[in-house]
């Protein structure tokens, strides 16, 4: 008998309350059906995770000279820690690189001073890495390294 | 998760929907402890419903550590470089451990964990003080995949995603948790016998027991909505990723069995609790029945959320890119 009245008493309260839950789904559903496309129209979807934003030297890029070192860009802090970089050359042999290093700032690159100086040819970048959230990337680039006497920008424009 | 699914994704996976209802059910015990006590005359003795609900927290708070030491290790597996040494997979684990923000979060995780597997074993004597705790750490617990996962490595409004996922995973406990340890503690004794009380007696109980956690549960799936929203707005940035990108499809699945979870614990609330206290009805096995559906769903909703927080976020990019 107390439990049907206190039923009866109740019945109001839990009504107002599923009326305040549903407005609220319904308001944050047509919230998010409403979001306007921050993009263009002309898009594509692709995945976003820490990526490579840059580097030096850059993708397929064709440099004078052996550079001091490479350096990476990313989209995100990388955890330098289980951060790897090889570089490895065309003809085969990797080339040996220092410690990785990276300055404090929120956009600083990632460098791998190299030991060696790397004779002209192709040389292919290789990098895994994670952000804060624990999800690894990976990837790769090649860039050459002009044979001694012909310039850079002549062969960039071949 | 691009390409094909190897073993060691399962396996993480695994571990991550494990963590994920450890931390559900672990708020679930608590929130359960404190409707028990607002519930009024209970069927069965209080202290052995409270004993239950902390043993269940324990046990959750328990299947935290594997599931630690496996996500760790699908970690350090993606890492780690074919036929690396015995002493390579060493530092890639310390490194991972000790020298990433990952890392950090993982080692507060099984730390709190660990805490609240001490605190429930001790509530299960019926110490308030426990329990306070055991909250507290329970709360802590469901912080800790908001600092470890998509929200951490946002780059705008940081501070807000974070809170939203915090505040996300404590609905989710408060609801789908809560609904779970009550079912588990309240649902799961015997039919009643001549000895006991009459079922009648047990429905009422059962309806108290509803009546006091349906406020807990609608605020729970408002402010659940609430935040949910918050994240799909930082996490797509336009609509139409939420069916070009693999994360949006698994979203939508994620809101197709939110609105099945709704519709179900609508019609327990509507159909099944005035059943519990009509005389000449089974309720409580009807109430047993809808019950489980709506939890089963729930875990379901769990495991495509496990699904969810390891997928690369989507990101729209000219096409010419």
């Amino acid at each position: 008998m107390s439990n049907s009245r206190s039923s009866v008493a109740v019945f109001p309260v839990r009504q107002r309350s599923a009326l305040i839950a549903v407005a609220a789904f319904l308001t944050a559903g047509a919230a998010a059906a409403a979001a306007p496309p921050v993009r263009a129209p002309e898009t594509r979807v692709t995945a976003r995770h820490l990526r490579l934003e840059r580097s030096e030297p850059a993708a397929n890029d064709t440099v004078a000279s052996a550079p001091a070192a490479v350096r990476l860009w990313f989209s995100e802090q990388p955890e330098l820690a289980v951060t790897t970089i090889r570089l490895s050359a065309a003809a085969g042999g990797a080339v040996a690189l220092a410690p990785l290093t990276r300055d404090t700032g929120a956009t600083a690159p990632v460098v791998a001073p190299l030991r060696a100086h790397p004779a002209a040819g192709t040389y292919t970048v290789w990098w895994r890495s994670t952000a804060r959230d624990g999800h690894v990337s990976t990837g790769q680039f090649q860039f050459v390294i002009a044979a001694s006497g012909s310039k850079a920008g002549a062969a960039r424009g071949q | 998760m691009a390409g094909g699914l190897s073993a060691a994704d399962v396996v993480a996976w695994c571990a991550r929907w494990i963590m994920l209802a450890g931390i559900t059910i672990s708020l679930g015990a608590v929130s359960c402890r404190l409707l028990l006590g607002m519930a009024g005359q209970p069927y069965e003795p209080l202290p052995d419903r409270a004993r239950r609900s902390a043993t269940i927290g324990m046990w959750a708070a328990l299947a935290l550590l594997p599931a630690a030491v496996v996500r760790l290790g699908t970690e350090v597996v993606d890492l780690a470089d074919p036929g690396q040494s015995f002493s390579d997979w060493v530092h890639l684990v310390v490194a991972m451990a000790a020298h990433t923000h990952w890392g950090a979060v993982w080692i507060v995780h099984v730390a709190i964990a660990v805490a609240a597997i001490i605190a429930f074993a001790i509530a299960r004597s019926g110490s308030k003080r426990a329990w306070t705790v055991a909250g507290l750490l329970a709360a802590g617990l469901a912080a800790t995949p908001a600092f470890a996962g998509h929200a951490a490595s946002v780059e705008q409004h940081r501070a807000v995603v974070v809170t939203a996922d915090v505040l996300h995973v404590l609905c989710a406990g408060t609801w789908m948790g809560t609904l779970a340890v009550l079912a588990a503690v309240t649902l799961r004794s015997e039919a009643p016998t001549p000895k006991r009380r009459a079922p009648e007696e047990w429905g009422a109980d059962i309806a108290g027991l509803v009546r006091a956690f349906s406020p807990v549960a609608m605020t729970s799936a408002a402010i659940l909505a609430i935040t949910g929203t918050i994240a799909a707005w930082n996490h797509l940035d336009t609509v139409s990723s939420l069916w070009r990108s693999g994360y949006g499809r698994t979203l939508l699945v994620k809101l197709t069995l939110v609105g099945l979870v709704l519709v179900a614990g609508a019609y327990n609330w509507q159909r099944g609790t005035p059943r519990l206290t009509a005389p000449g009805q089974d309720g409580v096995r009807a109430f047993t029945r809808s019950a489980t559906v709506e939890i089963a769903l729930g875990m379901l909703i769990l495991a495509v959320t496990a699904i969810l927080v390891a997928m690369p976020l989507p990101m729209s990019m000219p096409m010419d890119q």
